[in-house]
């Protein structure tokens, strides 16, 4: 037994000191890139280091996205942060104003190249990482929301995409079928009970969470009740859509439910578990065409004994990450959003289009793309709005008095911030 | 001698003391200082707000919905538990056939992770496709939406814990109704005693401490209850239904980032799990002495 | 009386088959192909048996690492905890000393709190430390169980004075007696404490995914963590993983179950 002990100690302790070499430098990159999209990532990480033979990029998938903010917050806290992590919007105003990342700006300014890449890249990145004019971090995997259907169903309905929300709620009603006992077996539409059914819906009705300077709510106006009303309508009132905490993947692959929102990306999961052929459609208009983004940017961690080298060697495999050829390479084995417009016009992007064209979708939705509140809060934010949906929709509250409640404890975070 | 001893026990005593000073005793002091101020884990000024958590604690109500939950949790899976445990471990006392087959299999749940069997359960209440749906539409019940019913969330959590801990209970039983000298029961045979007098008058009493056992265990548990909400019900269940108090504090301290407040809370659940221990050792202690 | 005791097995087997039905479809599922897990109505049998699921499964993550990983943290802290354990119930039970009862409380009290209160204090003290990200953050915070301390105290008072006192007049230490004597005749605590504390330190999971980030050092339930992300849960190969991962302790169990009984019988826990 000892023995067995001691020969596992050993082997451990080989494992650990494999790959250790003093004289590169060596980064860490926390990420939450689950299997299969982490073997794409490790792919262009390992092209980076081939390239950059003084450098090793340590990639470390860390859980999910809130074990990742968790270990982000932990790691800060106790001095001893990644070098680079995928970070949202909201965490970043969190890091800033600690002054616990680096902005990217600091870098750009100093980069010639950096103005040419920078206008190359779409504009509502550049705005969404940036924040009292100077840009904090850098886009990484984003994707925007899109419409799933079921084309077999579809089809035999004769019924093409929704364009407008009458279309969608007449689509959604055709596509409703219930049984002989009056039980519902197939729903036109089905979304999890959480903040991102609201979002998306609210945008398309030109509605807002908070006002500009992002201090106050005001999701709870008529725009928002209304749109709160009609998600409760679709499900108690037409009893055309369904919903669920759980993933969608199973219900809409078992045929549960003819068509949901998600994000672009989710295709290529989706797509080769199912039994009949898939649509990808952009979001069915509002007052106006509006398509949520989602996906995470890349930041830097300012540490304690930095140097030089570690600074320039991050910017460095950022930039790296984000060129054409590298940014083609990501986007086409993860289908995320290139970030860049040039990236549409390379052979190997035109030719995976041509592919996968269902991938255009969400490039061309980029035109109309918003984006998601910045504030410190919007973790707890959306636990309260998403819970005001829920009181809604179980017909606990009206839509009007649980926005209210919700906007009432956002305001007291927001005053704090 | 006697100074001999002393310095002997403390240095059997010193490993287990320092892992558990430095480990546990010493973070669980400093998460009570924390308590006094408002912190989010990464400003490098903590603000000192005195006992302002504690009062805010208790006009919150979510903070008082996640307590009444606690009961409700516990209420609902310990007199349960106790009751199915102590009828198996009954019929298991029987000298049957297969006896290790049983044990193995009742027991089961207690060894495996909940991360891991939570993931089963979530089919067993899924509306369409799980199997309780299944099974109760074959006696014509009409499907329920357990996890996203407000109402039959936190029996759905209840039922899967009395599962996953059962085998324990039953094992802790088992040894006591096992240890019950053979000569009581046929002392008892010979009075003419039925098989439920035996049962009530000499099983039940003399199996009171292991009841007692089980239930003050069951008692911290439920006040430590939190991986099979946070895998079952995220956010904590529907409405708030199934948010027990644990998994109120760490949606506080890691996805608020309030961590003084949640802090506050821990040292509320130290207090509860503190006053129900003496108190049930005081009500229960009396009684088993009496009984022995 | 024979159809009393009939009775007896069908309730006996009917309770054993409820018990086991989640893990009947555990087995199940890690077979499936991805669209049979959720069906309706419910399939129970996969139509082919994927046994490439446990292949698939098993290089989607590097289960190889955790697995030794898994292994060797939960031999060390199990061998650490008994020892440790052993040494404190003896004091405990056995001698009189300046602050006992205070400090076997203190330990008891310990039981009381969740490990979510300590977890960002203890990431500080191991990061201080410098153990983040290594076997030492595995192992030695849970060095010690107080579950076990208390078990063994339990037996330790229930071994008759006179056997110690003898011992001593034969000129044994007391460290002599614990190993050379104690130990020997109290084999079913010691295993039932160290099945407890090989349980529960091989399905540790909040810890170890805290406290470690490089895939060299995380741990097997972390590794389950790889089946579920932001779009689904892939039930099939989460379920095969979930198979492998829990088998391990299932095995250990089996074997030390006829102990286990009389360990905990033996305490006076009755």
């Amino acid at each position: 037994m000892k023995r067995i002990i001691l020969l596992m100690m050993s082997a451990a302790f080989l494992f650990s000191a494999c790959g250790v070499s003093s004289k590169k430098l060596k980064l860490t990159f926390w990420h939450a890139m689950a299997d299969p999209k982490d073997k794409v990532l490790l792919g262009l990480i390992e092209d980076f280091e081939k390239q950059n033979t003084d450098i090793k990029i340590n990639a470390q998938y860390v859980g999910n996205y809130d074990i990742l903010l968790q270990k982000l917050m932990a790691s800060v806290g106790a001095g001893n942060p990644p070098d680079i992590a995928q970070v949202y919007e909201n965490w970043t105003t969190r890091f800033k104003e600690e002054n616990v990342i680096l902005p990217v700006s600091d870098w750009l300014e100093k980069d010639k190249e950096s103005k040419k890449d920078l206008a190359d890249i779409f504009p509502v990145f550049i705005k969404n990482n940036s924040y009292d004019k100077k840009m904090w971090t850098f886009p990484f995997n984003k994707s925007i929301y899109v419409y799933y259907y079921n084309r077999s169903l579809f089809k035999k309905e004769g019924l093409a995409a929704p364009k407008t929300i009458p279309e969608f709620l007449s689509t959604c009603t055709k596509l409703t079928k219930r049984d002989s006992s009056g039980k519902t077996i197939q729903y036109g539409f089905g979304f999890r009970a959480n903040i991102d059914v609201f979002a998306i819906f609210l945008y398309m009705n030109k509605g807002r969470f908070f006002n500009e300077p992002e201090t106050r709510s005001v999701f709870n106006d008529e725009t928002g009740r209304d749109t709160l009303q009609f998600i409760v309508d679709l499900v108690n009132k037409y009893k055309v859509a369904y919903y669920t905490k759980d993933y969608l993947d199973n219900d809409f692959g078992a045929g549960r439910m003819a068509s949901f929102f998600s994000t672009n990306p989710h295709r290529s999961y989706l797509e080769p578990g199912l039994s009949f052929p898939l649509g990808v459609a952009s979001l069915p208009a509002g007052k106006i065409k509006a398509a949520p983004i989602a996906g995470t940017n890349i930041a830097v961690f300012s540490k304690k004994n930095s140097t030089k080298e570690r600074e320039s060697a991050c910017w460095k495999f950022i930039k790296w990450m984000s060129s054409i050829e590298n940014n083609v390479k990501w986007a086409i084995g993860t289908s995320y959003l290139p970030i860049r417009r040039s990236a549409l016009e390379s052979p190997l992007m035109i030719e995976h289009l041509k592919k996968k064209p269902l991938d255009l979708v969400g490039i061309e939705e980029l035109k109309t793309a918003v984006t998601d509140p910045r504030v410190k809060c919007w973790q707890e934010a959306r636990i309260y709005i998403g819970e005001a949906l829920e009181k809604a929709l179980l017909g606990k509250s009206t839509p009007q008095a649980a926005l209210d409640e919700a906007a009432k404890k956002i305001d007291a975070l927001l005053a704090r911030e | 001698m006697k100074k001999n001893e002393n310095i002997l026990a403390y240095a059997f005593i010193f490993p287990a003391a320092l892992v558990i000073i430095v480990f546990h005793i010493f973070p669980t002091l400093y998460s009570w200082y924390i308590s006094l101020f408002d912190w989010d884990l990464i400003s490098k000024t903590k603000e000192f707000v005195g006992l302002a958590n504690y009062s805010k604690l208790f006009s919150d109500p979510d903070f008082l919905k996640s307590l009444l939950n606690t009961v409700y949790f516990a209420a609902g899976t310990i007199p349960l538990s106790i009751v199915i445990a102590f009828t198996v471990a009954y019929g298991l006392s029987r000298k049957i056939k297969g006896l290790s087959f049983f044990r193995t299999v009742y027991f089961l749940p207690v060894v495996t992770s909940v991360n891991a069997v939570a993931m089963i359960w979530l089919w067993i209440y899924h509306p369409d496709a799980g199997i309780l749906n299944w099974f109760l539409g074959l006696f014509g019940v009409s499907p329920h939406k357990w996890l996203l019913d407000p109402v039959l969330a936190m029996p759905a959590v209840i039922l899967m814990s009395i599962w996953k801990s059962l085998g324990y209970n039953i094992i802790i039983f088992l040894v006591g109704i096992l240890s019950i000298p053979g000569e009581y029961y046929e002392a008892a045979q010979i009075d003419g005693a039925s098989g439920f007098q035996i049962f009530r008058h000499i099983t039940l009493p003399l199996v009171m401490p292991a009841i007692f056992f089980v239930s003050l265990v069951s008692l911290i548990g439920s006040f430590q209850t939190f991986t099979q909400i946070y895998m079952l019900t995220p956010e904590g269940g529907p409405l708030k239904s199934t948010m027990v108090i644990v998994y109120y504090l760490y949606q506080n301290a890691f996805v608020f980032f309030k961590v003084g407040y949640a802090s506050a809370i821990s040292f509320i659940i130290f207090l509860i799990i503190f006053t129900l221990t003496l108190l049930q050792n005081r009500f229960w202690g009396e009684k088993i002495d009496y009984e022995n | 009386m024979k159809i009393k005791r009939n009775l007896l097995y069908l309730f006996l087997l009917a309770g054993a088959f409820l018990m086991a039905v989640p893990f009947i479809w555990m087995l199940l599922t890690s077979l499936k192909a991805p669209d049979e897990v959720l069906t309706i109505p419910p399939k129970l049998l996969p139509s082919v048996l994927n046994f490439k699921n446990y292949s698939y499964a098993f290089a989607a993550a590097p289960f190889g690492i955790y697995f030794l990983n898994s292994f060797l943290v939960t031999a060390v802290s199990t061998f650490l905890q008994v020892v440790t354990s052993a040494l404190a119930a003896y004091a405990f039970a056995r001698f009189e000393f300046r602050g006992k009862k205070i400090l076997f409380l203190l330990f008891l009290g310990t039981m009381m709190i969740p490990i979510e209160v300590t977890l960002v204090p203890n990431y500080i003290i191991l990061k201080n430390l410098g153990w983040l990200d290594t076997y030492m953050a595995l192992i030695i915070p849970w060095a010690v169980s107080v579950f076990g301390i208390f078990l063994m105290r339990q037996f330790f008072i229930s071994l008759p004075k006179e056997l110690f006192d003898q011992a001593q007049i034969d000129g044994c230490t007391h460290w002599q007696i614990l190993w050379k004597i104690v130990f020997p005749i109290s084999r079913p605590v010691f295993i039932t404490v160290s099945v407890f504390s090989m349980v529960g330190s091989w399905n540790s999971f909040l810890w170890p995914l805290i406290m470690t980030s490089s895939e060299s050092m995380r741990t097997v339930p972390v590794g389950l963590a790889y089946f579920s992300f932001e779009y689904a849960t892939r039930y099939h190969l989460m379920m095969a993983a979930a198979l492998f991962a829990t088998l391990p302790v299932i095995i250990v169990y089996f074997f030390a179950q006829k102990y286990f009984i009389e360990g905990i019988a033996t305490t006076g826990m009755k």
